[in-house]
């Protein structure tokens, strides 16, 4: 069967992988870094073993409308089982690894998933979603065994998936009380998909580093379905220390990357590191900002000086790497003063898991300061009467799944409601003004609800007591723990939430604690205000500021 | 080199990233905890014992490398803990 391309965009996955299989079949398509998983899968085994794994899936009992957990860390099997569970006709849940057992079984059950596909490192957690059953990652990518019969004509007779098919079931948080399931169609993700590549190209010669979850929309779409749609290679990295990621820019001969704001961060941070340990920058600039290197590489008119600069970095990241895009968070616009002397561009963007994910993108430093980049093709962004970011285009979602009151919040007359504050420049630029929601940010990009947070501080010691988002450096929220002591309980409040902090998991610790006498500020109905809340506080730091200066 | 250098040599590397509290923290204490540090700069600590120690942490092991005690026992081991 010749899948050629007739000039019609794909409809579905499946289609996609068709297509690119066909045209790229022996070009390497997913690696790890350093090689430790042997040779490179190639298009054409992509397309086999996602085929496979298919017929694996429907002798499970899998099929077309049902959904399938992927609970698992980024590496050349995600992907394969994210097309086998696609070629099958179901819908991917796609949960990071290290999601905690009670939301894996939150997700399965509000799902209803047919099997949970999980890695060795995830398995204890897939367990809790018992009686979902479970399938081992590396079983369902293999390749086809001798004694399997090959099925590629067979899989004709199944019912093929339409453009309109669930393919993806997102979850926004890892809350267990306040999941939020978006369903993304096929075509609302080929949608983004082709809007990016009308803006941006790339080629079977690049190569993209894999460094965030492909659990989250943004590696999903940009990281994982751009390059394959355009036959690149993609590496992934493991686990992302700023060592190994460095490494493989090098090793890997990479090109492209996406990152969030504290990733690219760590790797500044590395880097300097290393030029300093070279010799090739003072070791007491090891710890300055990125705003004072840009400064410092403006202001450098040594020629000779700022070209061995310059090599001393390709040397460590390699002469090919060229491009990050930065998702998840706003990012400090000096970092494009940094990363452009040395040949590098830097991509901005806003987008949310509901629009599948990217709206708008832009390059730092050509587009104006502060701003996230223009809406992408086939993309309209409008700003509503309180200041609200809309969005409408063939990318929205189609709705929250099971939950068609929020549905009926979120979409309305055609348009997303994102629940971010914005406004555009004359010439089309979106700018983000802060978010309306109470969901937080944090750096790596996550998004967490306070209530999940405010459950691990429940404590007689505490009258009152609230988490909400302090704006804090990278564009991102920093959780933060607002409580009022109970007067008649004597105690050190401090020390314990310092105890119950050391006792939630990781992602869930905040990172202060703001002890007040006032009670909280809520609505008539008793709920907190939050955003009042972060202002009284912010109001009053600035004041205590201000008095200790005068001081 | 002995137990006591390595011991040295990681308080050094843990100063350079979380500051001077690295220098009296505890064996055995959590250091992301103990030290205030975030996940990303607790990533950014066994990069940096990766490249002074020329280990390689698994990658399905991270979490098990908290304390200074178990990064110095996996250090001591040359890396096979």
């Amino acid at each position: 069967m010749n899948a050629a391309s007739d000039g019609r965009a794909p409809a579905t996955l499946a289609e996609l992988l068709r297509r690119v299989a066909n045209e790229h079949a022996q070009r390497p398509a997913l690696t790890s870094a350093r090689g430790d998983q042997g040779e490179p899968c190639t298009y054409a085994e992509l397309l086999a073993r996602a085929v496979a794994g298919a017929q694996r899936l429907r002798s499970e009992g899998v099929s077309r409308g049902e959904s399938v957990v992927l609970l698992a860390e980024g590496r050349p099997e995600w992907t394969i089982a994210l097309f086998a569970i696609a070629e099958a006709g179901a819908a991917v849940v796609p949960l990071p690894a290290d999601t905690p057992p009670a939301a894996v079984a939150t997700a399965a059950r509000l799902t209803q998933a047919r099997a949970i596909v999980t890695s060795e490192r995830s398995s204890a957690s897939a367990q809790a979603a018992q009686p979902t059953p479970v399938l081992s990652l590396s079983v369902l990518t293999a390749p086809r065994a001798a004694h399997e019969p090959a099925t590629a004509q067979s899989a004709g007779a199944q019912p093929t998936p339409s453009a309109d098919d669930i393919a993806v079931i997102a979850f926004t948080s890892g809350s267990t009380e306040h999941p939020h399931a978006v369903e993304l169609t096929h075509a609302n993700l080929l949608a983004d998909l082709a809007a990016l590549r009308a803006v941006r190209s790339a080629g079977p010669g690049d190569a993209f580093l894999s460094m965030l979850p492909p659990a989250h929309l943004f590696e999903l779409t940009a990281g994982q379905l751009g390059p394959l749609s355009c036959g690149a290679r993609i590496v992934f990295s493991g686990a992302p220390l700023p060592n190994r990621l460095i490494d493989a820019l090098r090793d890997e001969r990479i090109t492209h990357a996406m990152t969030v704001p504290a990733l690219l961060d760590a790797l500044y941070h590395e880097v300097l590191d290393e030029l300093a340990t070279a010799g090739l920058v003072d070791p007491e600039r090891r710890g300055q900002t990125p705003a004072e290197t840009a400064r410092r590489m403006a202001d450098e008119t040594d020629a000779a000086h700022r070209a061995r600069v310059r090599e001393g970095v390709r040397r460590r990241i390699g002469e090919t790497f060229g491009l990050f895009v930065v998702g998840g968070a706003a990012i400090d616009p000096a970092w494009s003063g940094v990363v452009r002397p040395l040949g590098i561009r830097l991509e901005v963007g806003y987008g949310l898991t509901e629009a599948a994910p990217v709206v708008t993108l832009g390059v730092a430093g050509e587009c104006p300061t502060g701003s996230v980049g223009a809406p992408l093709p086939g993309i309209e962004v409008r700003i509503a009467e309180g200041g609200e970011i809309l969005v409408r285009g063939p990318n929205v979602m189609r709705g929250y799944h099971r939950d068609a009151e929020a549905t009926r919040r979120a979409l309305r007359d055609g348009w997303l409601a994102t629940g971010d504050h914005g406004h555009l420049d004359a010439e089309g630029f979106l700018f983000i003004d802060g978010r309306l929601k109470e969901a937080m940010v944090t750096a790596a990009g996550e998004t967490i609800y306070p209530e999940e947070i405010e459950a691990c501080y429940g404590d007689a010691a505490f009258r009152e007591l609230c988490v909400a988002g302090v704006p804090g450096p990278h564009g991102n929220d920093l959780p933060t723990l607002f409580v009022v002591p109970d007067e008649e309980r004597r105690g050190d409040v401090a020390a314990t939430a310092q105890r119950l902090r050391a006792s939630a998991p990781a992602r869930l610790r905040v990172a202060d604690v703001v002890t007040r006498r006032e009670p909280l500020p809520r609505t008539a109905s008793g709920k907190v205000r939050r955003a009042a809340l972060v202002a009284q506080w912010i109001a009053e730091a600035r004041r205590q500021d201000n008095q200790d200066e005068g001081t | 080199m002995n137990h006591e250098t390595h011991e040295a040599d990681l308080r050094a590397l843990l100063a350079g990233i979380a500051g001077p509290d690295a220098a009296t923290v505890d064996l055995d204490a959590d250091l992301i905890e103990a030290l205030g540090i975030d996940s990303l700069a607790g990533l950014r600590v066994l990069a940096a014992v990766e490249k002074r120690f020329g280990v390689r942490f698994p990658d399905e092991r991270l979490g098990d490398f908290k304390t200074l005690r178990e990064l110095l026992d996996f250090v001591g081991q040359g890396g096979k803990g």
